[in-house]
């Protein structure tokens, strides 16, 4: 993979080639140290996808929030008013009452 | 990572990777740290052509492991698994240099300055000396540029590897290639200059 030659990088990636395979060695108990951490991110896998989830969560809170408050303002307010003691309906809550009430 | 291609039905050795790689799956621990045995050398050897020092190279031999066990499920078997793995550690290796990018956007120019010997009066660069002064002028190429020079030039891979690793195509591997290395040229020569 020669596109172009040029002697100055030729010369450069030749020498860099063959690296030194000591000068970095492979660190005693490198596996033991990778298995402890797949172990913990598997143990923490589902606490982060609930906090990944989190977003979701709140949108739809809000959102049935808002559903909610909407339907309380639709609802007629005659009905709990039918049943209010007052001036104007005394006569119905007399009648409701059964006649051997003492 | 040297192999270009290999027969994973005739390979004893691909046949004993699909059988951990299986294991693995079915969440036997012991398998996969078989596999990391089996394999962390060619990923260290990978990872220190991009890790500055030794720190680095730890981390990302353990990001590179840390990601091929999340995506082992992906490996299909119509390749050996050297060659998936390759791939694994190439992308995790331009992964790590863009976020090297990131951290180092404030180096100041200064510090990568160095002085080239004359390539035609030295018989040959020291492999040491090499590669300080690659290392120096790599990091501050794009990331894109020293992922395609590593690939191409210093792990020396076949053009159709190289675009089997990074998803490109052929032609555009050698484009970009061409582009990296007259890059890394002018760097060379202007901080030389400087």
């Amino acid at each position: 993979m020669k596109p172009e030659t040029d002697p100055l990088l030729d010369s450069l990636f030749r020498a860099a080639r063959h690296a030194d395979p000591d000068k970095f060695p492979t660190p005693l108990g490198f596996e033991t140290r990778l298995m402890a951490r797949i172990r913990e991110e598997r143990r923490n896998a589902f606490p982060a996808i609930c906090w990944r989830l989190s977003p979701v969560f709140a949108s739809l809170l809000v959102l049935a929030v808002v559903w909610l408050g909407r339907m309380e303002a639709v609802e007629p307010p005659a009905e709990t008013a039918w049943f209010e003691p007052g001036a104007a309906h005394e006569e119905l809550l007399f009648l409701a009452f059964p006649a051997d009430v003492p | 990572m040297s192999e270009t291609s290999g027969d994973t039905s005739a390979d004893p050795s691909a046949a004993e990777d699909a059988s951990l790689v299986a294991d693995s799956l079915r969440g036997y621990d012991a398998a996969f740290a078989e596999l990391v045995r089996k394999y962390k050398s060619r990923v260290f050897a990978t990872a220190s052509r991009y890790a500055r020092d030794e720190h680095q190279l730890q981390d990302l031999a353990q990001e590179i492991f840390l990601r091929l066990h999340k995506n082992l499920g992906k490996f299909r078997g119509d390749a050996p698994f050297s060659h998936w793995l390759a791939r694994v550690a190439a992308s995790t290796c331009l992964d790590f240099l863009r976020k090297e990018r990131r951290n180092r956007e404030t180096t100041a120019l200064e510090s990568l300055a160095f002085e080239l010997p004359d390539p035609t009066t030295a018989a040959a660069f020291q492999h040491s000396q090499a590669c300080e002064i690659l290392g120096r002028a790599m990091a501050s190429l794009p990331p894109e540029d020293h992922w395609i020079l590593t690939l191409c030039e210093l792990e020396e891979r076949p053009v159709r590897e190289v675009a089997q690793i990074t998803g490109w195509s052929e032609s555009n591997v050698k484009v970009r290639a061409f582009r990296a290395r007259q890059n890394l040229r002018k760097i060379l020569v202007s901080q030389n200059e400087a």
